[in-house]
């Protein structure tokens, strides 16, 4: 995100500094760097193109050997830029290192961005309440799904998260089980977290998630077995129901030396058990590294046996698959699934979100989407600032869990480019959010712990943020009554049909990524067409107007005009006459109709253009036309622009800050 | 010969056909098992289900030349033919006893094989549309000479008829642009010095810059350093002052020692001392053939190691590599002072590829449907590229002559990746590029017969067929391969040449496997979105014209006046 340097509070500038272009390292441009409290800024002498870049954002700080032109700094971050700087003073080196390390990690979460005063977040944001977050209530999803019914209650037990401190305090459970029950199963359930619904399926199939069971080698719960019962009870439509543990059956039986394990099919009646094999944290974390060196543009021989290597897709497709098994399961077989895996936050929350995305049409919209992720992620305790590091902690924990799941959907955007509402900048910039600590949505590892921080009180929402900037988030060929958007999404799997999402892992190397986006034409292409049917229905309204006035002039005799067929009122035409003449003349001058005549630009520049103010660098930036002079403009001027609302169906059409004067529809 | 020869049995009954084909509802690939006869005429083989009350009757027509290779599996209790086709479709096809599963699988292998021009489909398909002159007569290279220059007076260059009988060099054009001050003796003793008397021909003027590109043939060197006075003074001549001009070699140094050993070589410094030599590497066409096979074969089988099996195939090692040269080439000319002359062996394969691509770079020209097409009849269709030999065979067969190699599908699947990358600049389509390759390798048209403009005047092409332009420009089919938001885009055009830039052809080379409704649904959309402003630009422009009429009349009644009045 690009804002205005004087608005920015700069610490310190750093002169004589070069960036390398990544993909040839002959290519260096010189600059200047900042270093603000929130940003690193590099600004190119000669362009004026901007780099800026959260410290929160920034993942390493690698010093190279020193060369001729001075020392070499290597930054990489979260959302996969990587600037090579040369900076040419040594101690302006140091100078740099040490305050990144002292702003991109903090140790306390009120350190964190989101807790600091944002003026650039208070103008966008501050016509919208401080915060939206409440309206997400998970007893309106499950509201939706038509619960409480009589097979299923909501449970006030965990309401002081006393049972299980990260799951949410309003859980969803069969409606026949008693407390002692549930109380008993938390127990013998890893982290206390015991079998709760995820999704209700129409049909009467349920999926529902829970941790381990701490069964250890020959342990068993009474109480946890009725309560799977219980769960398969609320379906008539099936006998049984599959038990689906995601880790690998290596990891499980490692786990069962340790006590926990997994469910005993004898102990369990009519439970079918598959292990699926999801790899764990540190294996995903792994592979990404090797992903991003991978796709790194200045190590580039043999890209694609690199991509093999690094294993990936296959991943990916692990995740994919394990969902496609969940849909057969609840949808085809009309027979409920319980899953976990350790802790059941990670690959659990992976499988169950994405499995709902794919059954339920409803979450390929934008707020269903945020729905899914209020619910299957946030408030079932995937544990974001652990996972995200965005403090200063064990980097065990981090792993690209959520990054995994956006990504499952990105390639289900690719098969299925009719069937979500939002676009791929949406992921990719939600991607970007959840590590840049901007905003209290991702901040915290569970429910309580954010009640804790009072996130809701104290920082800015990422919904509301993305709400101010919907329309770069719509997908223009959304087509909501399909037959590929308005029912189960079936995404072929097979390894040819996964592939590599350039536009996140390579978004800043503009080398690398399309001139000529697509979507953009294409998104440029439906704003244009709604924001001249608004103007048409001005046109009319003034070409009515007009052909009323001239007949008025015409008829100096005292007759009843009909002027329903516009939005005036019928008027009498007796001694009024004259002064109806007037009120018509004083709306109604040539210079007022030059403006209407204007007020939208018929010919749009081109979305190959750029805007004026500076060069293109992040693929995902996204562009607008004004919609009265039809220029290009880039996300920062859109911002200074504004949105008007027409007089016609009060639709928002955008214009740039030097017509916004000028503009009436 | 008769085709009747080659049919012992016309028709077998009680045989069963396999395919895999899209569940879109499952949106996964199912196994069809149809019951049925397969009746064998001069030029299809044609599958017909048996009637049945559940269902309707179904046909399967397969050209005999689409078959790419026939695999015979018979064993005692099975006999089976595995037929797969150039468009890479794979047929099972059980018979009922092992005798007819041989006759059959031998009168295909010899229908599919024919290799006589004359019994080609094309001759047998005149009734498919009539026969339009004006579309044989397309390209001719009057058209070119104008539109590059646009004034003839001062231009250096003219339209040499030199070969108007195909003697000097069979495998060229009658009339080919050649520099003004070189007569016609000149060009005979080059074309004793090139290989397959290919001397060099202007093959694109870049009137921006005024620089050019030239290609031929290699030199016939031999090791005793033979030279040719008259091919040095082309060279001279064509290069205007102020310029720099490079032979561009598609051999690296290594393969040059054996080019000279067999009679070939290059053009040395000492004698074109104006040319600057570079040697870029490009597979040859039988390497690239290997290439295609893998790659396809990857597709085709693909499990484990996809990715690795795509890498080792080359295919996009070649594609990178095209994109590459051709881009250092536009960036010569339109940046630098750059002119080329471009050639490899015999100047039929690569220097097509590498010309023709650097053309599409520079020119908008060559962006646009007619313009492409163009530049398919001048780089390629009279530039001699033997089209017969290099497309008998597909990615599963090859003749023991190993004259195959795709270097005309190379050159779409770069263009697809141009398209991909510039999707606005181009005019036509995906689908366009599909139909080339589709009728590249069986035809009911004339175009791609031959190989070379010679045979094809001698097998009365242009009377006895119809052109496959008749096709593209039919009302109906064209609309299929217009690119909807196409916007003309007049600069040069710079790809991304980094292998994440590049994408697999899924719709070519998996069409079989992947299920293209949900992106066709999308296709549908954007042109559904074009069509909607179109007509609202209509509208408001209407109204705009009729806000002006009142407001006159307004004003002429005395009733509308500006605010300061």
């Amino acid at each position: 995100m690009k804002l205005d340097l004087e608005e920015s509070n700069v610490i310190t500038k750093i002169e004589n500094v070069q960036l390398e272009d990544r993909s040839n390292s002959k290519i260096k441009t010189a600059g200047l760097l900042y270093l603000t409290i929130s940003h690193l800024v590099f600004i190119e002498t000669n362009s004026k193109r901007e780099i800026w870049i959260y410290y929160s954002l920034i993942n390493s700080i690698e010093k190279l050997p020193l060369s001729i032109n001075g020392s070499p700094i290597l930054i990489r971050t979260k959302h996969f830029l990587n600037c090579l700087f040369i900076i040419s003073k040594e101690r302006d080196c140091q100078t740099l290192v040490q305050v990144l390390n002292q702003y991109s990690r903090p140790t306390k979460y009120h350190e964190l961005l989101c807790f600091r005063e944002n003026s650039h977040l208070k103008k966008l944001l501050d016509s919208t309440h401080k915060n939206n977050q409440q309206i997400y209530h998970l007893e309106s999803e499950y509201a939706r799904m038509g619960l409480p019914n009589n097979k299923w209650t909501m449970t006030n037990l965990n309401s002081d998260y006393q049972i299980c401190d990260t799951y949410p305090n309003v859980l969803f459970v069969p409606a026949s089980v008693e407390d002692k029950i549930l109380q008993s199963s938390a127990n013998f359930r890893s982290r206390g977290r015991l079998p709760v619904l995820s999704y209700l399926h129409p049909n009467g199939a349920s999926l529902t998630r829970c941790s381990q069971p701490l069964s250890g080698f020959n342990g068993r719960c009474d109480e946890d077995e009725q309560l799977l019962q219980h769960i398969l009870m609320t379906n008539e439509n099936s006998k049984f129901m599959y038990v689906v543990d995601t880790r690998p059956k290596i990891n499980a039986m490692a786990n069962k030396a340790q006590g926990k394990g997994y469910e005993n099919e004898t102990n369990y009646k009519n439970i079918q058990f598959h292990f699926i094999g999801i790899e764990n944290i540190h294996v995903m974390r792994n592979s990404l590294d090797k992903l991003v060196k991978c796709a790194d543009s200045s190590s580039n021989s043999s890209f694609l046996t690199e991509l093999e290597k690094t294993e990936w897709l296959k991943h990916i497709k692990a995740i994919i698959d394990t969902s496609v098994f969940l849909v057969e399961a609840i949808n085809d077989q009309n027979t409920s699934v319980l899953v976990h895996c350790s802790d059941g936050w990670d690959r659990t929350a992976q499988t169950c979100a994405l499995a709902s995305l794919l059954l339920d049409p409803y979450y390929r919209s934008i707020h269903g989407f945020q729905v899914l992720i209020e619910k299957e992620w946030l408030l079932f305790g995937h544990k974001f600032s652990h996972r995200c590091g965005h403090l200063f902690e064990n980097d065990k924990e981090i792993s690209p869990i959520f990054s995994q799941f956006l990504e499952c959907v990105w390639q289900l955007q690719l098969q299925f480019p009719c069937a979500f509402e939002f676009n791929e900048t949406y992921l990719i910039k939600l991607h970007e959010h959840v590590y840049s600590c901007q905003f209290g949505t991702f901040i915290g590892n569970c429910q309580k712990e954010r009640n804790d921080l009072k996130i809701n009180e104290l920082t800015y929402s990422l919904w509301d943020y993305f709400q101010s900037k919907i329309y770069d988030f719509i997908n223009p060929l959304y087509i909501p009554n399909s037959f590929y958007s308005n029912s189960v999404l079936r995404p072929d799997t097979r390894i040819f049909s996964l592939k590599f999402w350039r536009s996140l892992y390579n978004r800043f190397d503009s080398a690398i990524n399309p001139s000529e986006k697509l979507i953009d034409s294409v998104s440029m292409l439906s704003y244009n067409t709604s924001s001249l049917q608004e103007y048409s229905k001005l046109l009319e309204k003034r070409c009515a107007q007009l052909k009323k006035l001239i007949q008025l002039n015409k008829n100096d005799e005292n007759v009843l005009i009909d002027l329903s067929e516009d939005d005036f009122e019928k008027i009498e035409i007796s001694d009024k006459n004259e002064n109806e003449k007037k009120s018509f003349e004083k709306k109604l001058t040539l210079d007022e109709i030059s403006i209407d005549f204007n007020s939208i630009d018929l010919n749009w520049k081109s979305t190959r253009k750029n805007c004026v103010c500076y060069e293109p660098f992040d693929f995902a930036s996204s562009k607008l036309n004004c919609s009265r002079c039809g220029e290009i403009l880039c996300e920062r001027c859109v911002e200074n622009g504004k949105y008007v609302s027409s007089s016609a169906s009060n639709k928002l059409i955008f214009v740039c800050k030097n017509c916004v004067d000028q503009f009436r529809l | 010969m008769d085709f009747m020869d080659l049919i012992e049995m016309p028709r077998v009954d009680h045989v069963k056909v396999y395919r895999q084909i899209q569940n879109y509802e499952l949106n996964q690939l199912v196994t069809q098992k149809l019951f049925g006869s397969l009746n064998l005429t001069s030029h299809h083989l044609i599958f017909i289900t048996q009637t049945d009350l559940q269902k309707p009757r179904e046909e399967i027509w397969i050209v005999h030349s689409s078959i790419d290779s026939l695999e015979k599996n018979v064993t005692e209790a099975k006999f089976q033919l595995m037929i797969k086709c150039k468009n890479f479709q794979i047929y099972f096809v059980d018979f009922p006893t092992a005798y007819c599963c041989n006759s059959i699988h031998k009168s295909l292998e010899s229908l599919s094989n024919l290799t006589t021009e004359n019994m080609k489909l094309p001759f047998f398909c005149q009734t498919i549309s009539k026969i339009n002159q004006e579309d044989w007569n397309f390209y001719s290279i009057e058209k070119s000479y104008k539109r590059f220059f646009p004034n003839e007076d001062s231009s250096e260059w003219r339209i040499s008829e030199i070969n108007n009988d195909f003697k000097i060099s069979p495998s060229y054009p009658k009339k080919v642009i050649v520099p003004k001050n070189i007569d016609d003796q000149a060009l005979i003793k080059s074309s004793q010095f090139r290989s397959m008397g290919r001397f060099p021909i202007l093959s694109y003027y870049h009137k921006k810059t005024n620089s050019f590109i030239l290609r031929s043939s290699q030199p016939l060197l031999g090791s005793n350093n033979k030279r040719c006075k008259e091919d040095e003074l082309i060279l001279k001549c064509a290069l205007p002052k102020g310029k720099q001009g490079y032979v561009y070699d598609l051999r690296d140094a290594s393969i040059l020692k054996t080019a000279v050993s067999k009679g070939g070589g290059y053009e040395t410094e000492v004698n074109y001392p104006l040319w600057k030599r570079i040697n870029k590497h490009m597979d040859r066409f039988d390497q690239l053939h290997i290439s295609y096979s893998k790659l396809i074969d990857a597709c085709v089988n693909s499990s484990t190691q996809f990715f690795y099996k795509l890498d080792t195939s080359a295919w996009f090692y070649n594609i990178r590599q095209a994109l590459y040269l051709s881009f250092l080439i536009a960036d010569e000319i339109h940046n630098k002072n750059g002119c080329f002359l471009i050639h490899g062996w015999d100047g039929l394969d690569n220097t097509l590829l590498i010309s023709s691509l650097a053309q599409i770079l520079l020119d908008p020209e060559s962006r646009t449907l007619d313009g492409f097409i163009d530049l398919i009849e001048r780089e390629w269709l009279h530039a001699g590229h033997p089209f017969s030999k290099r497309y008998f065979k597909s990615a599963f067969g090859i003749t023991p002559q190993k004259q195959e190699g795709p270097v005309f599908v190379l050159f779409l699947d770069c263009v697809r990746q141009l398209c991909e990358q510039f999707c606005l600049s181009f005019e036509f389509n995906e689908d366009f590029l599909i139909m080339l390759f589709d009728n590249l390798y069986t035809s009911e048209y004339g175009t791609f017969l031959g190989n070379n403009q010679n045979e094809r005047e001698q097998l009365l092409v242009s009377s006895r067929t119809v052109s496959l332009w008749t096709y593209v420009k039919n009302e109906e089919n064209i609309k299929k391969f217009i690119n909807p938001l196409y916007k003309i885009n007049d600069d040069v055009i710079w790809p991304s040449i980094f292998t994440q830039s590049l994408s697999l052809w899924s719709n070519l080379f998996l069409r079989f496997q992947i299920n293209s409704k949900p992106n066709d649904e999308a296709k549908k959309e954007i042109v559904k979105l074009v069509e909607t402003n179109l007509q609202v630009k209509i509208k408001v422009e209407k109204l705009r014209n009729e806000l002006l009429e009142l407001q006159k009349e307004a004003i002429d009644a005395g009733v509308l006046n500006s605010e300061n009045y």
